[in-house]
C-alpha cells in the first residue's frame, strides 16, 4: 500500500482508538459507551491530536535524523516532543476556558479541585500534570511512528549515503583527469631538455596535484587557501604547456583564505576555464580567480577569456558531481552558476556559507 | 631528401618532435606553423613534401587546414589522444604519430614514407599531376584521393559530388572552384553539372548529330551538352 494513505490510516485509526479508550477510563471501572460518537468534543480531541502529530511528521520527515549521533538525536527528539503536547495541552487549555465562559470563571473552577495554597499554583501543577501525561503519549506516538518507518528511514539513510558516495566519486572521477595527466607529462617530457631546473620543479607541482586528488576521498571540507594552493600548482603545470597564451589573476580577499570549501571544486572550475576557454583560442587568454566577501556568504569567482555554448551549459559543463556534491554538503547555502558575461568571457560563481 | 613542415599549437610539442626527427638526417624541417592560418601561408610558400600534423588545435583543426590546401603533400598526423578522427582513414590511409612522439615508431613512419614519397613538386606547372592529392572530409570520414583516382565531378548545388574507387564523398566547394584547379587536359567540363576524367572514359557515344554521351569505366553515362560536344569534338579530332 501507499506509505501515505497508510500514515493517515494509522493517524486516524490510532487517534480514534486513543481517544476512544481515554473517554472511557473511568473512576467506576471501564465503560464501552457509544454515546461519545455524537460528541463534538471527542472530533475536536482526535483532530487535534492528529493536528499536533501530524506537524511532528512533517518535521521530523525534513530533517535528516540519520545526521545525528543518539545523544543530539535523542535531545531533538525530545524537545519537538515537548514542544508537539505543549501544543495539544495549550489547545485543551483554550477549549476549557472557552467553554466555562472566560478566563476568570475558569479560574474559579480551579478552586474545587483546590489542594494548594493560590489558584495559580494549583493552575499551574494541574496543567503541568496534563503536559506531562500528553508528554508521554506523544512519545508513545514516536516510538511507533519509527518502529513503523523503521524500514523507510533505513532506506533513506543508505539512498543518502549512497548519493554521497556517488557525487564523491564523480568529483573523483573528474578529478584524476587522464587528460591533464597526459598533457602535464608530455609538456614536462619536452621541459627536460630546455630546461631541466623548471621540469624538475613541474615533477613536484605534478605531485603536489595528484596529492590532493587523492585527499578528496578522505576530505569533505578543506581551507580554501589550501586548495588555492592546489589550483597554483595545477596552472603552474598548464603553463608550461600554453606559455604566454595563458594569463593568470588573482584578486583573493586575505579573510576568504580561512573559508572552507568541498575540495576540488575552485580546481574543476579552473581546469574548465582551460578545457573550454584558453585551449580552444589560438591566441590564449586569461583566467581571473576572484574572492568577495559578504555577513554569512562568500563567492568565489572564476572568469576565464572564451565562449561557452548553451547546449554545454545546460549539460552541466562537466561538473555535475561538484555541484551535487555542493548540494549534499549545504543544501541550499550554496549555489553555483555560470555564464557568458559579454562577448569573450565566461564567468563562473559559487556561494559558499562564511565559517 | 625529404622538406617538411611541423604544424602543432604548442611550441614544446614541435620542439620535441624536433628533436626526434634530428635522428633522421634526410629530413629537413623547413618551417614551423602553430595554427592552421599560419600553417597555410607556409606551406603554399614553401611547397613542403611532408606536413607533420596536429590534429587538435584550437579555432580550426588539423583537417581543416587540408581541406584548404589545393593539393596535399604527404601527412603524418601527430595527435596527442587516439583519435577517432584517424580511424576514419579508410582510404589512402596515411601515418600518424601518437604524441610524445618515440624515435623507434617514428623510423617505422618515415620508412614507410620514403617508399611512397616521389621527387619534389614541379613549381612551375601550371596545373597539380594527376599523382598529386586532394583531401576530402565528408562527415567522419575522410579520403586522401590522388587526382588520377577520380573519375567523376557532378555538381550538387554549392557542393560537389566526387566519384572516385566505390566512394563518392561530397566536398564543401563549387564545381567552378574545382575546375580552375584541374588540369583541362584531363578532366573536360562535359555539362553545367559534370567534369569528366578523360582516362576514365570507357566509351564515346554519339547521341545525335549533335550531343554526345560519355561512359565512365564504373558504367556512368554522361550527356555532354550540345556546346561542350562541339568542342570535345574540335579537341579531338573526331
Amino acid at each position: 500500500m501507499n506509505m501515505r494513505y497508510r500514515y493517515w490510516i494509522y493517524q486516524i485509526v490510532g487517534w480514534l482508538s486513543f481517544t476512544y479508550l481515554y473517554n472511557n477510563i473511568r473512576t467506576d471501572g471501564f465503560a464501552f459507551r457509544l454515546d461519545v460518537f455524537i460528541d463534538g468534543e471527542f472530533y475536536g480531541a482526535i483532530l487535534s491530536g492528529i493536528f499536533y502529530t501530524h506537524l511532528l511528521h512533517l518535521y521530523l520527515r525534513k530533517q535528516n535524523l540519520a545526521r545525528y549521533r543518539f545523544g543530539s538525536l535523542f535531545l531533538k527528539l525530545w524537545f519537538s516532543v515537548l514542544l508537539t503536547s505543549l501544543g495539544i495541552t495549550a489547545t485543551f487549555l483554550t477549549y476549557e476556558i472557552i467553554i466555562a465562559g472566560g478566563w476568570n470563571k475558569f479560574m474559579v473552577s480551579m478552586d474545587a479541585a483546590r489542594t494548594f495554597t493560590s489558584r495559580t499554583t494549583t493552575f499551574m501543577v494541574i496543567m503541568g500534570i496534563i503536559w506531562l501525561v500528553w508528554h508521554l503519549i506523544v512519545w508513545a506516538w514516536v516510538i511507533i511512528y519509527f518502529s513503523l518507518l523503521q524500514s523507510r528511514f533505513k532506506r533513506m539513510a543508505l539512498e543518502a549515503e549512497n548519493r554521497l558516495k556517488q557525487a564523491e566519486l564523480d568529483t573523483l572521477k573528474s578529478k584524476l583527469n587522464p587528460h591533464f595527466l597526459f598533457n602535464a607529462l608530455t609538456s614536462i617530457r619536452s621541459l627536460i631538455a630546455e630546461n631541466p631546473l623548471r621540469a624538475q620543479e613541474a615533477v613536484g607541482e605534478l605531485a603536489e596535484v595528484l596529492r590532493s586528488a587523492m585527499l578528496v576521498e578522505h576530505q569533505q571540507q578543506i581551507s580554501f587557501a589550501k586548495e588555492l594552493e592546489v589550483v597554483q600548482h595545477y596552472l603552474a603545470i598548464e603553463k608550461i604547456r600554453f606559455e604566454e597564451r595563458l594569463q593568470v589573476q588573482y584578486e583573493i580577499d586575505p579573510a576568504a583564505y580561512e573559508q572552507s570549501m568541498p575540495p576540488m571544486l575552485l580546481q574543476t572550475l579552473v581546469e574548465n576555464a582551460i578545457k573550454h576557454g584558453i585551449s580552444q583560442k589560438a591566441a590564449g587568454g586569461d583566467i581571473r580567480i576572484k574572492t568577495q566577501m559578504e555577513n554569512k556568504h562568500y563567492y568565489i569567482h572564476v572568469e576565464n577569456t572564451g565562449k561557452i555554448a548553451e547546449d554545454t551549459l545546460q549539460n552541466g559543463f562537466g561538473i555535475t558531481g561538484t555541484i551535487k556534491r555542493l548540494a549534499l554538503l549545504y543544501g541550499d547555502k550554496a549555489t553555483f552558476s555560470i555564464r557568458n558575461t559579454g562577448q569573450h568571457t565566461v564567468h563562473a560563481t559559487v556561494k559558499l556559507p562564511r565559517v | 631528401m625529404i622538406e617538411a613542415v611541423i604544424v602543432d599549437d604548442e611550441r614544446l610539442a614541435r620542439k620535441d618532435l624536433r628533436a626526434v626527427l634530428q635522428q633522421f638526417p634526410f629530413i629537413t624541417i623547413t618551417g614551423e606553423a602553430s595554427n592552421v592560418a599560419e600553417a597555410l601561408q607556409l606551406i603554399e610558400r614553401t611547397l613542403p613534401q611532408l606536413i607533420f600534423l596536429d590534429i587538435e588545435m584550437p579555432e580550426a583543426n588539423g583537417f581543416t587546414l587540408l581541406e584548404q590546401l589545393k593539393t596535399v603533400p604527404e601527412v603524418i598526423f601527430t595527435t596527442a589522444y587516439d583519435a577517432y578522427a584517424i580511424k576514419a582513414f579508410e582510404v589512402n590511409a596515411l601515418d600518424y604519430l601518437l604524441k610524445p612522439v618515440t624515435s623507434k615508431r617514428l623510423a617505422e613512419s618515415l620508412e614507410r614514407l620514403q617508399e611512397v614519397t616521389k621527387p619534389a613538386v614541379q613549381q612551375t606547372a601550371q596545373y597539380p599531376e594527376l599523382r598529386e592529392k586532394i583531401f576530402v572530409k565528408d562527415g567522419e570520414r575522410c579520403w586522401f584521393i590522388p587526382l588520377g583516382d577520380i573519375r567523376l565531378l557532378e555538381s550538387t548545388g554549392s557542393y560537389t559530388r566526387i566519384c572516385f574507387g566505390k566512394h563518392a564523398p561530397l566536398l564543401a566547394r563549387s564545381l567552378q572552384a574545382m575546375e580552375s584547379r584541374l588540369n583541362p587536359q584531363y578532366f573536360f567540363r562535359a555539362s553545367r553539372k559534370h567534369i569528366v576524367n578523360l582516362e576514365h572514359v570507357q566509351h564515346i557515344i554519339a547521341l545525335n548529330q549533335y550531343m554526345l554521351q560519355l561512359e565512365l569505366t564504373d558504367g556512368t553515362k554522361i550527356p555532354v551538352s550540345r556546346r561542350q560536344s562541339i568542342l570535345f569534338r574540335e579537341l579531338r579530332g573526331i
